[in-house]
């Protein structure tokens, strides 16, 4: 007997199939999780996924700018992260000082007292969670607040 | 019907024969060869729905990496390798389904593969029932080609000795034809592009 024809004899028996508990255990296992039915994805879809979920922020969080109010100078920080929304919930808000410029102390024209003018410059940063998929939607705000303080000369 | 969700079946009754098989060669008994085909399938399935057959040796190396671990994480099978070799080996059920002319020879050749050391028996059965090349299944062992190709070489000379004492009890059948694709139909290969 030559190489081939062992292979030929090896290669013509046939594995003995599984059982039926094993099909079952299978299929019952496939069921319990039916992920893999929506897993696969063509590549091309794949390359984009990065590009799907960053246009899904950037409309989500075009979505919360238009709830939020016309004149951002109007309302507080925590007034404006609990806006109502329907999908997503605020987490955090931060206001941080970029620049404040002091325009100097200034006599009030009514009450003729002194007033320090201090001109802020913040950014305010809002984020959001849509507790569906966990997906953040982070705003950046930009804001200038005029700042009048009291002046006692001693 | 919904052919995502039936397609596994199809998948499997063409894969699961090979894949015991191969399984038995590695696992104490079939019962421990069919846990880790179910492991290893469900687990492949779940990341390659499509049944490319282009990922059928990660099936075989998710079988291996498997039984391997469940060998180890198994103290009572480090007892069992000490006390019989007999156990390290695929047992006494059957692993072929012979037609009834080559019921005589499926025995023998079971018999002589159990002679076999466990690594030369697994390029074997990989070659030879998985169907896979030496470099898939040199990927699939973390190998050399060279040295899967010298185990291979090895075993079949020694089961040309082994069978040729009983030359005349072995039964040659055609070999069934390979499986190109596990999948009743295959996928939009040029939507996956």
């Amino acid at each position: 007997m030559n190489e081939h024809d062992l292979e030929t004899l090896l290669a013509g028996l046939q594995p003995r199939g599984p059982s039926s508990a094993l099909n079952q255990r299978v299929e019952h296992e496939l069921e319990l999780d039916r992920h893999w039915m929506h897993a696969p994805l063509p590549r091309r879809q794949r390359l984009w996924t990065p590009v799907f979920w960053s246009s899904l922020g950037a409309a989500a969080a075009v979505l919360v700018m238009s709830l939020l109010p016309a004149n951002p100078t109007v309302g507080t920080s925590t007034e404006i992260a609990s806006i109502p929304s329907p999908t997503v919930l605020p987490v955090s808000t931060i206001r941080e000082v970029v620049d404040a410029q002091n325009e100097g102390i200034q006599y009030n024209a009514d009450s003729r007292l002194p007033e320090q003018h201090v001109k802020l410059m913040t950014l305010e940063r809002h984020a959001w969670i849509d507790p569906r998929d966990g997906a953040h939607i982070t705003l950046e705000m930009p804001r200038e607040d005029s700042v009048i303080l009291p002046v006692n000369f001693q | 019907m919904d052919t995502s969700l039936n397609a596994w079946k199809y998948c499997f009754e063409q894969v699961a024969p090979k894949l015991l098989l191969y399984a038995v060669q590695l696992c104490p008994s079939r019962a421990d060869a069919e846990d880790v085909v179910q492991m290893a399938f469900v687990r492949w399935w779940r990341r390659f729905p499509e049944g490319n057959e282009e990922h059928i040796p990660l099936l075989y190396a998710a079988v291996r990496t498997i039984a391997l671990d469940q060998r180890r994480s198994d103290t009572r099978r480090s007892r069992r390798e000490a006390a019989s070799e007999v156990a390290l080996s695929m047992g006494d059920a059957p692993v072929f389904d012979p037609s009834p002319e080559q019921k005589e020879t499926a025995l023998i050749v079971q018999e002589a593969l159990q002679t076999l050391p466990e690594d030369q028996r697994e390029v074997v059965t990989l070659k030879l029932w998985g169907g896979l090349t030496f470099a898939e299944i040199a990927a699939t062992t973390g190998e050399s080609i060279n040295t899967v190709s010298g185990r291979y070489r090895y075993a079949l000379q020694a089961l040309q000795k082994r069978l040729a004492a009983r030359r005349d009890d072995l039964v040659i059948a055609a070999p069934s034809p390979p499986v190109t694709n596990v999948f009743p139909f295959h996928p939009a290969k040029e939507a996956m592009l």
